[in-house]
């Protein structure tokens, strides 16, 4: 019951209020997440990956692009629609215990979904309540509480019952232990992947912690200002990143070792506005690697290795790569 | 994705009970601490019996002259001795508690009975703008349409008249009877509450479980009614206390300036009304006593609303 | 959880220049006192790069807040020393306090937007907090300021020194931070929590910058934080929190290597299984 979901040149622009321009959150975003798979989008604040996420359930609507779920073109189908086809596709939100209404009990959040799109009487609900719970290792006595009464482990666990209610094929997990304390994670994303698995889901992870991405993704996409810069297998996109952003990125990421005094690389300057979009290429401003040709126009993908890409413009002639001093950290160019 | 060993984990977040428990102990403790809200616990209650059984627990029809006629209330001295004597039921008539005006009314009957209309008046208008309020407060803020901006301009402009004259001028032309009156003051109190709930809905409105309500596939009024009015109440729900209290002292107040109700209905402003002309003579009786209890019963509704507001600042 | 906290190795003898003994930090609740720091023990040596790591509700910044006397109210420090440079700073009066903060000690919070003025230039509230403590002029202060401003790798440092909060970005404002709270040249620097919300790399430009500072003022530096990885990158010890109290210290080679109690032995097994596999 996995489902495949392509998207292809998604767009969204946003218009500041007294007409001062726009906001350009996301700028042609393209990829497919085979079924069954997880594909992780991976930013920093501005980077639009939370809007994609949003995008593809429609709680933002699209300013253009297709996306399609087992071939059903959801950005065009007409809003009415939409409230049935949600049993197809959930989100778990980055705020658990904010994801939940605060004055209803669990058995209220967890039967809503079941009574919208399914025809099951009291009974049948009720058991498929329990179900839930005993699929996210949770007692029934959970079914009495309210929100206020459980940690952000709990509540999460809950988020993902009532997502996985009405038997979904894609969910979108938006940073979904951010805010949940560093030891609690790991069930809460145990729990994610034996779903994954018992159920077929395909998922869309959208983080900012390459740890999690990197145990977790089967691909990874880096966004930067709107746009995806490198796209491959997590594994080789973390072993041998292309783009000079995700460089960057996985340098900044310090590892919780340390034997492992990794060679650090330090972006000088600011992210730019994503109101005023530059010409060239987006990370142009704060690329270490930049030139001339950059600014020109903006980089189309080149392929690294297969299924492995990145929009830089020296994977041509392979100097994509930032030197960095052996057993040190490099200064940035001038920002 | 590849499985990981979960390791045993004990959160540091809040503990679990079972909320009915909880919520009667706190509702017991908060009492127990809050002695002032006990008293205006105690007089609105009061009020509200009165308001029901009134005309049961009254000695004399309040609207029946009796022969004893500007009679002062008994002196402090002779009450002990009075009640002892009514409680045995020794009295052939009973005890002018509050001592009788001009015609012989017995003022105690009358003060009893006046909640009729005080406080039906003052409960029954902050029932209906509660409602209309709250439920235009909660679609403008929810759909902030064009339309949705247009009634909160409309209510603005309502608050900004002064209510008193305003609530006159249109009692006198709708009409002096209680029903009116209700309406009235229904009218003028829904801006309150389609502001308090309206602001309250547009802090929600941004909050995760509303876009999660969104994303399980609930209709948009469905999301508005069934998930967000329920945590946009609390302003509203403190400020009906507060508005009762209002609502009784504008109809007194009404009907001391001879716009609210007609006469003979006991009412509290009017006796004041009718008793201040006796003074002069000395006579306090006839308006003191409406006077302490208007102003005890507003002071308890005052209170509530008080308390409750502090303790929600919190 | 109650087990005592395994001392780390390497105790080399260099006096300690911040320290706390036995305290407790208890905050009036109606149903009773909360506890929320207990029996707190923690030195901090010259020079020295300390983390104080927890999750939500360990106390670990009340904990880093009470080094210098500061408790948020209504809470107060029920038991226990807190000394600098062996004198005992909790029978200090405000005014010496004053002294002390600011000059000696130095503070980093979490969230530049509240700690900086808003209708101040952010050159201005550097230089003030210089001039709190050091008889200058204004010209000579922002001079300073301006100075600071550069040394923490914010180009074009005259200009940035005009603006005002808002104008700068977050990590911008941040760093800003890193220059009010060094400008004294403090012996102690508390960091809490302050590159907590920002992306990754901007707290490497942080980091970076404070790591510079730090290495050039030789200031000690107490940071707390929930993240391994800057325990693990930057900090020779580190001391471990849960529920109020210290469960386990070590230097940072063997917390990771050998980490002692159950809970160390959960984070740090929970910070290690998902590395990015560069």
């Amino acid at each position: 019951m996995s489902t495949t979901v392509e998207v292809t040149d998604l767009v969204k622009r946003y218009p500041l209020t007294g007409g001062k321009g726009t906001v350009h959150a996301v700028n042609g975003v393209t990829f497919t997440i085979p079924a069954g798979e997880t594909l992780a989008l991976v930013g920093e604040s501005g980077s639009g990956k939370s809007t994609v996420g949003r995008c593809l359930l429609r709680l933002v609507e699209p300013t253009s692009g297709r996306v399609t779920f087992d071939g059903l073109d959801i950005a065009q189908m007409p809003k009415a629609k939409v409230r049935s086809w949600r049993a197809n596709a959930q989100m778990i939100f980055q705020d658990p215990i904010d994801s939940l209404s605060p004055r209803m009990r669990v058995q209220t959040i967890l039967e809503e979904p079941l009574l919208l799109h399914t025809t099951l009487d009291g009974p049948a609900r009720r058991e498929r309540m329990l179900e839930l719970l005993e699929s996210v290792r949770l007692s029934p006595r959970y079914l009495d509480r309210v929100p206020r009464q459980l940690s952000g482990g709990e509540a999460q666990r809950v988020a993902i019952a009532r997502a996985i209610a009405t038997n979904p094929g894609f969910l979108v997990l938006d940073e979904p232990t951010s805010s949940i304390d560093l030891s609690i994670r790991a069930s809460v994303l145990s729990i994610l992947s034996s779903l994954q698995e018992k159920l077929g889901l395909t998922y869309l992870l959208i983080s900012h912690d390459l740890h999690t991405v990197g145990a977790y993704a089967d691909r990874v996409a880096v966004m930067y200002l709107g746009a995806i810069v490198e796209l491959g297998p997590a594994e080789r996109v973390f072993a041998d990143p292309q783009h000079p952003y995700t460089q960057a990125l996985l340098s900044a990421t310090l590892p919780a070792d340390p034997t492992r005094r990794s060679n650090r690389f330090v972006l000088k300057g600011e992210v730019p506005s994503s109101i005023q979009l530059p010409q060239g290429c987006l990370f142009a401003s704060r690329c270490p690697l930049v030139m001339d040709a950059c600014l020109e126009r903006h980089p189309r993908f080149r392929v690294a290795s297969p299924q492995h890409v990145a929009a830089c413009i020296r994977l041509d002639d392979g100097t994509n790569k930032i030197p960095v001093p052996v057993g040190g950290t490099a200064a940035g160019s001038p920002g | 994705m590849s499985s990981i060993v979960i390791p045993q984990s004990t959160e540091q977040g809040p503990s679990a009970a079972p909320p009915a428990r909880v919520t009667r102990r706190r509702v017991a403790r908060f009492l127990r601490q809050n002695w002032l809200f006990d008293i205006g616990l105690v007089i609105v209650s009061i009020s509200l019996v009165l308001a029901v059984f009134g005309p049961v627990i009254a000695p004399y029809d309040p609207q029946l002259p009796t022969p004893e006629v500007s009679a002062p209330p008994p002196s402090l001295a002779s009450v002990p001795g009075l009640i002892v004597e009514t409680v045995l039921g020794r009295r052939e008539h009973p005890v002018h508690w509050f001592g009788t005006e001009l015609t012989g009314l017995d003022i105690f009957s009358r003060v009893l009975v006046a909640p009729r209309v005080d406080v039906v008046v003052g409960v029954a208008a902050t029932a209906i703008s509660f409602v209309l309020g709250t439920l235009l407060g909660l679609l403008a803020g929810f759909f902030r349409t064009r339309s949705a901006e247009t009634i909160i301009r409309v209510s603005d402009t309502f608050q900004s008249f002064p209510i008193f004259i305003l609530a006159m001028i249109l009692v006198v032309l709708t009409g002096r009877n209680v029903i009116d009156i209700v309406l009235t003051l229904a009218a003028l109190y829904t801006p309150i509450y389609l502001r308090l709930t309206c602001s309250q809905v547009v802090s929600q409105v941004g909050r995760t479980y509303v876009e999660a309500a969104r994303a399980v596939g609930n209709r948009e009024l469905v999301i508005a009614l069934k998930h967000v009015l329920p945590n946009s109440l609390t302003p509203a729900l403190i400020q009906a206390s507060v508005t009762i209290g209002w609502a009784i002292l504008f109809t007194a107040g009404l009907t001391f300036l001879g716009a609210g109700v007609r006469p003979p209905t006991p009412e509290w402003g009017g006796m004041i009304a009718s008793g201040a002309n006796l003074l002069i003579l000395g006579e306090w009786w006839p308006s003191v006593f409406p006077g302490l209890a208007i102003s005890i019963t507003v002071v308890g509704y005052a209170i509530i609303g008080n308390v409750l507001e502090a303790r929600y600042r919190q | 959880m109650s087990s005592k906290p395994a001392t780390g190795s390497s105790v080399d003898g260099a006096r300690a220049v911040l320290e706390a003994t036995d305290l407790d930090v208890v905050y009036p609740l109606p149903d009773g006192d909360l506890v929320a720091v207990k029996n707190f023990q923690l030195a901090i040596r010259e020079s020295e790069f300390v983390g104080l790591v927890g999750e939500s509700g360990s106390g670990k910044s009340t904990a880093a807040l009470a080094l210098m006397a500061l408790v948020r109210q209504p809470g107060r420090i029920a038991r226990g020393k807190v000394c600098f440079n062996g004198e005992s700073l909790l029978e200090k009066d405000d005014a010496e306090l004053r002294r002390i903060r600011g000059r000696s000690i130095g503070l980093i919070v979490q969230n530049s937007r509240s700690a900086l003025n808003p209708l101040v230039s952010v050159g201005d509230q550097i230089a003030n907090v210089y001039r709190a403590h050091h008889d200058a002029s204004r010209k000579e202060a922002l001079q300073l300021a301006v100075q600071s401003i550069k040394a923490i790798g914010i180009p074009d440092a005259q200009r940035r020194a005009a603006s005002y909060p808002h104008q700068l970005s977050g990590g911008m404002a941040q760093r800003i931070l890193i220059a009010m709270a060094t400008i004294n040249e403090p012996q102690v620097l508390i960091a809490d929590e302050p590159t907590t919300g920002l992306d990754v790399t901007v707290q490497a430009q942080f980091l970076d910058a404070l790591h510079a500072k730090v290495d050039a003022t030789g200031s000690a530096v107490l940071f707390v934080t929930h993240d391994l990885g800057i325990v693990a990158q930057y900090c020779d010890r580190v001391a471990v929190m849960y529920r109020g109290e210290v469960v386990e210290e070590a230097d940072v080679e063997t917390l990771f290597a050998s980490p002692q109690n159950p809970y160390t032995k959960r984070l740090v097994a929970s910070a290690a299984e998902r590395r990015p596999r560069s």
